[in-house]
């Protein structure tokens, strides 16, 4: 018998990109990320018009600043800040690609191929070209007069292989940080370690080799391009040799079934009644799985980062920053936890639905929680208080300005969550597709208090302002069981529809 | 008492369920059998209301089950994983349903000494989470999560998949105690034809989402009439391999006879078991 000609790594490209495209059209959330889709197509519109007006305006901006050099040459000397720049936005912007591997583990393909597939993909990512609308018109507005048109191509597509660099970084420092969350210490090292080697030597050796290597891309010099191309091949094998272990790793469910030491009771949650026992369910998610725990303890290191820039530094002096840091560093917990509100559930909500108002007691516990969670930020911030950074009343105002609105509007999204996501597994499954609902409402809850705090503030005095933000939040906090009870009943309404989403995104562990 | 009206169910074009007018009285002990897709487990989702039905109704108790929860109170039901929360231990999950049905924790453990048997000392003092456990002693865990708050009415999904044979009978046993101790009603899918009609005293057979057959089953007569609905005849359906046979060589068609006898010993093992 003759064997079975094996796919072509071509074709099994074609096939994965198929098959990506399939599952993005028949998501369950389909329906609702077409509609958040436009007013994401809006925001990031709008992210276009600023990258193509800051690509002229860097134009004058070097030339003024810097009259002895040409602005490309300056451009290229910072080009460092520019992919630390991207790099954080991609946390943002991007996904971590989910490795689609199970279907094919049976099936005559060579893994790898599968999964170098899967990482070609996000290079070719339309993502990794949203800096040419700020590249392009600097490109025309500073090189083309000296060195045409293909200089100016020169220095495109080496920026383009840059930001493919970055893109393979990003992969392999966020698959490292959904492993455990302190590799976080990775990317601030390495970017620690070069923001020193920029700006402590008198001599900037490397901002000079950077601005030789943008040079070397206008002038279209092969060793600039070889050296780009092997950094990029290098991190994508990193990248790959990396995925593959946490790929089979998750496949093979290698890890050793532990025995619990001490199995937690939290028995002073006993006389909240069933509503405590709910909670008790919420603390053992975000302690107990991997997902959930990783997004927890995310959020809770920003939350102490933020805290500790506002009491301790002068960084954040001014008065939007001050606010923002201040709301962001209450919300951003509950911003990630709740957003994700009953995705989590989707994993059980069948047995969870065929008992009476669960949900709602669920709802409860999860606010409830949140909230107490609200006071960790609130004791931290005794320190910037007492220095006199920020006053009393407007780190209450912002306390309850979270708890009532950021909350409330969050929460929201348990009635159009309907997609379940895997509380383990992170880097196999399925390909969930893009939230963009979710992104709206979590940008909402972002934003939507920094900018009630500015109008206010605006048009009043500081502590008339606040006043009205803290009986604003009082408001949402206090009514909180009218409105927690309108989301179960609205959930109620939802629940066939959600509920065949959850069951059709379950994935098996 | 269950009372289902003109309950329909289709995906896409195929009807998943059809059931015109069926009621299952208090204390019946039902076994749902039927194929593959027969619409087993959409009717339990439809009573438990997990699922929206395209027309009719399911009564529990003269309550609507899409339009109030009340049934939840006294409804236990175990469909698939999905109803394990399974990053707690099974005492937890256990305590964790007992509270949300007002049982105490000491009520819990008393309940579950009636399952020391079934669960074989595999289930409890493990200090293992559900999900690190065996596909088996997860379905043991999800049976007893269903049964811990005594509801008078109990619906499982193929209960006997996965558990070794001597918790098939242990589990066998402990529905039957169950119903006749309690009264409740108790609704049981299953392929397997011996531990149906073993133990439920009514079966219906379903084909595409409709009962074709309601079987009384208390003088446990409805085996045979099941064995020869669900047997099939080779001969018949395979007319390919028939016509192959007859140019077969000697071996081939004495494999081949083994496959149309099949039915008939898996019959005979059947009766033997039953007896």
């Amino acid at each position: 018998m003759t064997p079975n000609k094996m796919i072509s790594s071509i074709n099994l490209f074609r096939e994965l990109r198929r098959l990506r495209k399939i599952g993005g059209k028949r998501h369950p959330m389909y329906d609702q990320n077409k509609f958040a889709k436009y007013f994401m197509g809006f925001a990031v519109a709008l992210w276009v018009v600023y990258l193509i007006m800051f690509g002229f305006l860097f134009i004058g901006l070097f030339s003024e600043i810097f009259p002895s050099m040409e602005p490309y040459h300056m451009l290229n000397k910072g080009m460092l800040y520019l992919l630390m720049v991207d790099f954080l936005m991609r946390f943002t912007m991007t996904k971590l690609p989910v490795q689609e591997i199970k279907p094919f583990v049976l099936l005559p393909v060579e893994k790898n191929r599968v999964l170098r597939s899967y990482l070609v993909m996000t290079g070719l990512s339309g993502y990794n070209l949203i800096w040419m609308f700020m590249l392009v018109p600097f490109g025309f507005g500073t090189l083309f007069r000296y060195f045409g048109f293909v200089g100016v191509l020169g220095f495109l597509v080496g920026y383009w292989l840059l930001m493919l660099a970055n893109n393979y970084w990003f992969v392999f420092c966020r698959t490292l940080m959904n492993q455990h969350i302190l590799y976080v210490l990775v990317p601030i090292a390495v970017y620690a370690l070069l923001l020193v080697g920029l700006l402590v030597p008198e001599t900037n050796y490397i901002g000079n080799f950077c601005m030789e290597l943008g040079e070397g891309f206008f002038l279209w010099e092969w060793q600039a391009y070889l050296g780009v191309i092997v950094f990029v091949y290098g991190l994508f094998e990193l990248c790959h040799a990396l995925q593959k272990r946490v790929v089979y790793k998750e496949l093979s469910k290698t890890e050793v079934v532990k025995k619990l030491k001490k199995v937690s009771e939290y028995k002073f949650l006993d006389r909240f009644g069933e509503v405590g026992e709910y909670m008790r369910l919420e603390i053992k998610l975000l302690t107990r799985n991997k997902v959930p725990r990783a997004q927890f303890y995310m959020g809770f290191a920003i939350m102490l980062m933020f805290s500790a820039a506002l009491a301790f530094t002068d960084v954040y002096d001014g008065d939007f920053m001050r606010y923002f840091i201040t709301v962001y560093n209450f919300a951003v917990l509950g911003v990630l936890v709740l957003s994700q509100t009953m995705s989590y559930e989707g994993n059980y909500l069948d047995g969870l639905m065929s008992r009476k108002e669960s949900i709602l007691n669920l709802l409860r516990a999860k606010y409830y929680v949140q909230c107490t969670l609200l006071f960790v930020p609130l004791i931290i911030m005794i320190l910037p208080i007492t220095e006199g950074k920020i006053s009393l009343l407007s780190a209450l105002a912002c306390f309850f300005l979270t708890s009532g609105f950021t909350f409330w509007t969050l929460m929201q999204l348990a009635v159009y969550n309907k997609l379940t996501i895997n509380l383990n597994t992170k880097v196999t499954g399925k390909n969930t597709g893009g939230t963009f609902f979710q992104s709206m409402i979590i940008m909402a809850g972002f934003f939507l208090p920094v900018i009630i705090i500015q109008v206010f503030t605006s048009l009043l005095s500081e502590n008339t302002a606040l006043l009205i933000i803290l009986s604003i939040g009082l408001a949402f906090t206090l009514t909180h069981p009218l409105w927690l009870r309108n989301i179960y009943k609205r959930f109620m309404k939802r629940r066939y529809v959600n509920m065949e989403g959850f069951r059709s995104s379950i994935m098996n562990n | 008492m269950i009372t289902i009206s003109n309950l329909k169910k289709c995906f896409g074009e195929k009807v998943a369920v059809n059931v015109k007018d069926y009621t299952i009285g208090q204390g019946t002990m039902l076994g749902l059998v039927g194929n593959n897709g027969a619409g087993k487990t959409t009717l339990f989702r439809l009573i438990l209301d997990l699922l929206q039905a395209d027309e009719g109704e399911v009564h529990i108790d003269h309550i609507d089950v899409s339009k109030s929860e009340e049934w939840k109170q006294r409804t236990g039901a175990f469909i698939d994983d999905s109803f394990l929360i399974d990053y707690l231990t099974p005492e937890e999950y256990f305590y964790f349903l007992g509270r949300v049905f007002g049982l105490k924790k000491e009520e819990v453990d008393e309940r579950l000494v009636p399952f020391t048997r079934f669960m074989n000392g595999e289930v409890l003092d493990q200090k293992k989470l559900i999900r690190d456990f065996s596909r088996g002693n997860k379905q043991k865990i999800g049976i007893i999560g269903a049964m811990l708050h005594r509801p008078s009415l109990l619906i499982l999904d193929e209960p006997f998949n996965f558990l070794d044979p001597s918790s098939q009978s242990v589990i066998k046993h402990v529905l039957a105690e169950y119903n006749r101790e309690t009264g409740a009603t108790i609704l049981v899918s299953s392929h397997n034809l011996n531990h149906t009609t073993d133990v439920c005293s009514r079966i219906a057979l379903l084909e595409n989402g409709v009962v074709i057959r309601d079987i009384d089953n208390s003088a446990h007569t409805a085996e045979q009439e099941l064995e020869s609905y669900f047997n099939v005849d080779f001969t018949e359906e395979m007319p390919v391999a028939d016509a192959a046979l007859e140019e077969a060589p000697a071996a081939e068609q004495l494999a081949a006879e083994e496959m149309v006898e099949q039915p008939v010993a898996e019959q005979t093992v059947a009766e033997e078991t039953a007896g």
